[in-house]
């Protein structure tokens, strides 16, 4: 007969108020846990729970909050993990930035010094002229006082047509010796722009001067020959060569017509290629 | 790696003669250089020359001009410090120029070779008292240095200082 839903409903319907007195002599009984005629010895509190509704989500999560036990604790733990979760990205920022800005090299420039007493002409020049320590330096004085001459011609504005490397000659392309070394077609790329290296590649411009290509220079030419097994030019050929036009383009309009910046000034030079 | 890498391994070469100079920069992204002469009523006449590429200029300057186009180095300071480097057998005094923007270049020196026309042509070290050898710039915590690998004393052409006409 418990849990007789059914009858507990019809009864519903019949229920009586008990008079006052009965009423707060049930209360009082219940409230001092003593026990009650006719009852279980259960307390009241242990039978309610019988009856006992996990509340809504909404209203339990309420609930926690008034009380702030549970909330406090996984706001907390909430924060650290946060934090810690920035911290990680910050860290991990920074240690890209850094990655990236070591690999960019400091840059070394030859200096040399040409001094002569006066300017001669037609003085034959022995294939180099640079003079050991050990050399008095006298050839000036024997020469003697130039003589006038009628004006030579104003000097072409060129670089040399033909460079000479490892004892092998190239010609100039287009004037520019980054487009030469980068405008080789199969099968003449020559074994030191393909080859691992190292260490600089020395270029004979003149009887007064040489160039280093750096190894890290090499290695971007390098790259733009790299090619498909198609014989087309890879993808990481062409990236190279859009980047080495980006620079000579940037190059150009920081310091050609006009532009007030100096390359041969150590402050424009550096300002520009290390911003 | 960036652009500055096309700069490095590059020359830069100096030429005097007879009063007449000569600046000029080898490098895989150009090649350029600067004469410097002295004209019949002893103004110096500058010329600035882009050697390299499909697209060469000219400019030419006066004193003033001159002037004008290295206007940074107006009111720098030259300090001459006693630290000392040994660059080329030559001992080399070292000189700290300071510019009024803050920036800083050093430089070491020597006084046993004198070229003052160089000072023209490098307004940076107009106030250092002699040839300067090696010298570096920071930028960013990057350094550009230039060291002198040799001096030479024997004849140069004549057309070394000849700037292109037109």
């Amino acid at each position: 007969m418990t849990d007789r839903q059914d009858i507990w409903h019809h009864l519903k319907d019949h229920e009586v108020i008990p008079p006052q007195e009965v009423f707060a002599r049930l209360r009082q009984m219940l409230e001092s846990g003593d026990a009650v005629p006719g009852l279980s010895v259960q307390p009241p509190l242990e039978r309610l729970q019988q009856y006992a509704v996990t509340p809504p989500a909404f209203l339990g999560r309420q609930i926690e909050l008034r009380l702030g036990i549970r909330s406090r604790f996984l706001g907390r733990a909430r924060w650290y993990l946060s934090a810690a979760a920035c911290l990680v990205l910050v860290v991990a920022g920074w240690m890209v930035y850094r990655s990236y800005s070591g690999r960019e090299n400091n840059v070394a420039v030859e200096r040399k010094v040409r001094q002569s007493a006066a300017p001669v002409a037609n003085v034959p020049l022995p294939a180099d002229t640079l003079l050991k320590k050990d050399t008095p330096a006298r050839v000036l004085a024997a020469a003697g006082t130039p003589k006038d001459t009628r004006s030579a011609p104003g000097a072409k504005i060129s670089v040399r047509p033909v460079l000479s490397i490892e004892g092998q000659t190239i010609s100039v392309t287009d004037n520019d010796l980054l487009v030469t070394f980068t405008s080789f077609t199969y099968p003449a790329i020559p074994a030191y722009l393909t080859r691992n290296t190292d260490k600089p590649l020395k270029i004979n411009i003149d009887q007064y001067t040489h160039l280093y290509v750096s190894k890290n220079m090499l290695s971007m030419m390098k790259q733009t020959y790299e090619v498909l097994p198609n014989g087309k030019p890879a993808r990481k050929a062409k990236k190279m060569k859009r980047r080495l036009d980006n620079w000579k383009e940037k190059d150009q309009k920081r310091f050609d017509k006009g532009s007030g910046a100096n390359p041969l000034d150590p402050v424009d030079l550096g300002d520009f290629i290390f911003r | 790696m960036g652009l500055a890498e096309t700069y490095n391994g590059g020359v830069e070469t100096l030429f005097t003669a007879g009063g007449q100079a000569r600046i000029r920069l080898v490098s895989l992204m150009r090649i350029q250089s600067i004469f410097m002469s002295t004209g019949d009523d002893e103004a110096k006449r500058f010329t600035i020359v882009k050697e390299s590429g499909k697209d060469k200029y000219v400019s030419r300057l006066t004193e003033d001009e001159w002037k004008t186009y290295n206007k940074k180095y107006d009111g720098s300071v030259c300090k001459l410090t006693e630290d000392t480097s040994e660059v080329l057998n030559f001992k080399c005094k070292k000189a700290i120029v300071s510019l009024k923007n803050g920036k800083i270049i050093t430089a070491w020196y020597t006084t046993a070779i004198q070229a003052p026309a160089f000072s023209f042509l490098e307004p940076a070290f107009s106030g250092v008292p002699g040839l300067v050898l090696k010298y570096e710039y920071t930028y960013k915590k990057k350094t550009i240095a230039y060291t002198a690998t040799s001096i030479s004393h024997a004849p140069i052409e004549k057309n070394v200082f000849k700037a292109p006409v037109g």
